[in-house]
């Protein structure tokens, strides 16, 4: 990854730039500005010499030498006329020559110039003596006679004559300079005024440029800049800024799009291996929960969790508990080698370590063993670690609501490894699974077991009925076997009172036969083994047969019992043997409950829709209202059968009612206490029946 | 182990016997000759209520306490009739049943199974292998007599 912190690179930058700019255009304004002044400056000293300096001082100067020409010409006249009035001239001007002269040489020092002060010294020099040695003594005296002569000397001549070459020296001088002054002025103008308009011109022309230069650098770049990011909202994370273009804070911001777009091309491949990883993940989870063997499931959990997270070595170990059974399940990636089975000491380690962590809600993660301080508590699981050889491991507690069971451990052999939250969430998910499947799959196991259990009690339930149906009948068939053949006289001729045993032996052999059959019945029923073997059954010889096996319990209880048909050759499908126990049982029970010159009579009649009615009717005790209702229920007796403790199981009336309901019939009771007791059993004509089996059974 | 019919109660079936004499007198077999019913029953004191009550009615009975000499007895001397307890140890009455009815030999004998499982025994499928009839214990001699006489075509007296 690249730092994104800004980089001392300042080549090009723009603030550099832009500083560049600034400071050239001051430098620039500065220049311009300094030789504006500068002119402005010169051509001031210039007019002011002119000013102040030449222009009084020559007209100074041009004055004194107008006064002495005046004063040499009214010299000259006076000198030749005589007359005094030539002096007028000289008079008005004698005092103001000197002065001029000064006044010439103060204005020139007024602006600083001494050049000409030794000329101006001399030709004042010269003025004086003219003046003072020439001029004063012919004015102030008389005009003497040889005034001529005296004007004609040649000293006087020539002394004028120096003051007029020193004064034309002078003058020319002031003229030389005041023309000097003038032409640099001119100058001045003629070159100051293009040299500023060409510097302003460079300015604005370099101002312009560099602007452009900058503006330029920098739009590109930034609209180049602009189009990557662009690139990369919509989702191109493979978008590149270019980092060499542009100024170096372009260049740098292009750095930093660029580091953003890595680390977002960086997490989407993250996303995407988690994403990748997730849907293993889900595989194993949906594997796990398709099957109901707990060491299949663990097998599966170690090999799809080590190969979805390419770890070195998965190993997973369930403690025994009333839960979960033992497991042990172990993955390694070639060429390591499986573990050994854990030493009761590390399975006492691992576990506690696992206690813990599931109190406290915590998983470890390890990237590096070797930096890694154990607690107390794992001190024992780590020895293990280091026993494996484990370079980075991922421990996570395995269980369910209230306690853990397991430790699930992902470790890599030889390198360590940064566990990712997605690894490390979504191990913690598949534990919970595993604990969740392991956990359902025990009580599955556990339900199975029970139930085959209970299918095998159900099993010797049945063998045992069986068992006892035959071991108790065979003994019956010999008793009642021989009893008849007794009875028939087969075995020789027997006395009555022997003969009224035999009666009694009959009787009681007959109940247990129908108390044998009721038990043996109604234990099929719970069973659910009760099957309807149906043929067709004539109703007439079935019930005669039931009523002739009664007959000696009758007769016994001095009660009439009789069989009243009004039609022969009443048929119904049904099961012959069952039929044959619910009227045995009607019958039985009508016996019971009827006292000695009492009667039992059973009709048999075709019902109007088709069906046969059968009706027992006794003229016995008769069966209590509040009874009614439980006259059905299994093992309940009527209170007043009870109370005169009349023998009897309760199982009677509810097999009758479960058998004709079998048949698609029923069963109705109408009671009177003492005066008798009706029941009456329909059953459905053959077709109908046919239907109401079909229905039942569909 | 044959156990011979009880003889002592010959009179009384002794009629039963003419007629069947009277019935047969078209084959070519000894007048004396009783017809032959083998029973197979486990329990003896049910055997000996058989034995002596067929033998009473006139049969010459072979009774046999297990399956295989049932069997073996069946195949040799091809009795007119067969009773065969369903529950024997060894071989069941069923499964008897089944061999003789594979064998053209003995397809033809009449078979009557005696069962003390009434409703588990699937009395269709008794039938369904070929039985004759069948007699659910405990049953009444005499029932058993005149039903092994309806199997043979006889009628009693």
């Amino acid at each position: 990854m690249t730092n994104s912190a800004v980089p001392a690179d300042t080549r090009d930058a723009v603030g550099t730039r832009l500083r560049r700019l600034v400071l050239l255009l001051l430098l620039l304004l500065l220049g311009i500005g300094t030789a504006g002044v500068l002119a402005v400056q010169i051509a001031t000293g210039q007019v002011s010499d002119l000013a102040k300096g030449y222009g009084p001082a020559g007209e100074q100067h041009a004055q004194a030498l107008t006064l002495m020409l005046d004063a040499e010409t009214a010299v000259r006249g006076y000198l030749i006329t005589g007359n005094r009035s030539f002096l007028q001239p000289y008079q008005i001007g004698r005092n103001k020559i000197l002065p001029s002269l000064d006044a010439t040489g103060a204005n020139l020092h007024a602006i600083g110039e001494h050049h000409l002060d030794a000329a101006l010294a001399d030709e004042r020099a010269l003025a004086k003596q003219w003046l003072e040695t020439y001029a004063d003594p012919i004015v102030s005296k008389p005009r003497p006679s040889n005034a001529t002569e005296l004007y004609q000397q040649q000293n006087a001549k020539q002394l004028f004559d120096r003051f007029r070459k020193a004064d034309a020296t002078v003058g020319a001088s002031l003229d030389a300079n005041r023309r000097r002054l003038r032409e640099a002025s001119q100058r001045l103008g003629g070159l100051a005024i293009p040299i500023l308009v060409i510097a302003t011109g460079l300015a604005v022309l370099t101002a312009a440029i560099l602007s452009f230069r900058i503006a330029s650098g920098l739009t590109r770049p930034l609209r180049a800049l602009r189009t990557v990011v662009g690139r990369l909202d919509r989702g191109d994370l493979g978008a590149r800024a270019n980092e060499q273009d542009g100024p170096s804070e372009v260049r740098a911001l292009a750095r930093a799009v660029n580091a953003v777009g890595r680390r977002a091309r960086a997490e989407a491949i993250v996303d995407r291996d988690a994403e990748v990883f997730r849907q293993r993940t889900r595989l194993i989870a949906s594997t796990i929960r398709r099957t109901t063997n707990g060491n299949q499931m663990a097998d599966l959990l170690v090999r799809g969790l080590g190969d979805a997270m390419e770890a070195d070595r998965v190993w997973l170990q369930v403690y025994a508990a009333d839960r979960v059974p033992q497991i042990t399940a172990q993955w390694q990636r070639e060429p390591l080698r499986p573990l050994p089975d854990p030493t009761p000491e590390q399975l006492e380690a691992t576990k506690a370590l696992a206690d813990r962590l599931w109190e406290t809600a915590h998983i470890i993660s390890i990237d590096d063993h070797r930096t890694y301080e154990p607690t107390i508590a794992g001190r024992g699981a780590f020895a293990m670690a280091q026993a494996i050889g484990a370079s980075a491991s991922l421990l996570v507690p395995v269980g369910d609501s209230t306690s853990a069971f397991g430790l699930l451990w992902v470790s890599m052999s030889g390198h360590s490894r940064h566990w990712t939250l997605t690894e490390t969430g979504i191990t913690q998910h598949l534990a919970a699974d595993l604990a969740h499947s392991l956990v359902q799959a025990h009580v599955i196991e556990r339900q199975a077991q029970a139930v085959q259990l209970l299918r095998e009690l159900d099993q010797a339930k049945a063998d045992f009925i069986a068992t006892v149906s035959h071991e108790l009948r065979t003994p019956l068939t010999s008793i009642s076997g021989y009893l008849e053949m007794l009875q028939d006289g087969e075995g020789g001729r027997l006395p009555d009172s022997a003969a009224a045993m035999l009666t009694i032996i009959d009787r009681n052999a007959t109940r247990l036969r129908n108390l044998i059959e009721d038990l043996l019945t109604q234990s099929r029923i719970d069973a659910g083994r009760l099957r309807l073997e149906l043929t067709t059954v004539e109703l007439r010889p079935l019930l005669q047969s039931v009523l002739s096996a009664m007959a000696p319990l009758a007769s016994a209880s001095d009660v009439k019992l009789e069989l009243v048909s009004s039609q022969e050759g009443l048929n119904v499908q049904a099961d012959p043997q069952q039929l044959e126990q619910v009227f045995t049982n009607l019958v039985s029970n009508a016996l019971k409950f009827t006292p000695s010159g009492g009667s039992v009579l059973v009709t048999l009649s075709p019902a109007e829709d088709g069906g046969v009615l059968i009706e027992v009717r006794d003229t016995g005790m008769g069966i209590p209202p509040e009874d009614y209702p439980n006259l059905f229920t299994r093992f309940f007796r009527a209170s007043n059968a009870a109370e005169a403790a009349l023998p009897g199981t309760g199982l009677g009336l509810a097999i009758v009612q479960e058998i004709v309901h079998r048949h698609g019939g029923a069963v109705d009771i109408d009671s009177e206490l003492g005066v008798g007791t009706s029941v009456t059993v329909w059953l459905p004509p053959t077709s109908q029946q046919e239907i109401d089996l079909r229905t039942s059974a569909a | 182990m044959i156990q011979k019919g009880l003889t002592g109660a010959e009179p009384p079936g002794s009629q039963h016997c003419a007629e069947r004499l009277t019935a047969m007198t078209n084959e070519p077999t000894p007048e004396e000759r009783l017809p032959v019913a083998l029973i197979a029953e486990d329990d003896r004191d049910i055997r000996e209520l058989v034995t002596a009550k067929l033998s009473a009615a006139g049969y010459h009975v072979l009774s046999f306490g297990n399956g295989p000499e049932a069997l073996a007895a069946t195949h040799k001397h091809r009795p007119d009739v067969a009773l065969l307890d369903v529950m024997m140890p060894g071989i069941s009455g069923l499964e008897i049943l089944t061999r003789l009815q594979k064998d053209p030999a003995t397809r033809t004998i009449p078979v009557i199974l005696l069962t003390a499982k009434s409703q588990e025994f699937d009395i269709n499928s008794g039938f369904a292998v070929g039985a004759a009839d069948y007699i659910v214990k405990p049953f009444s001699p005499r029932d058993l007599v005149s039903r092994v006489n309806a199997v043979l075509g006889r009628t009693p007296a």
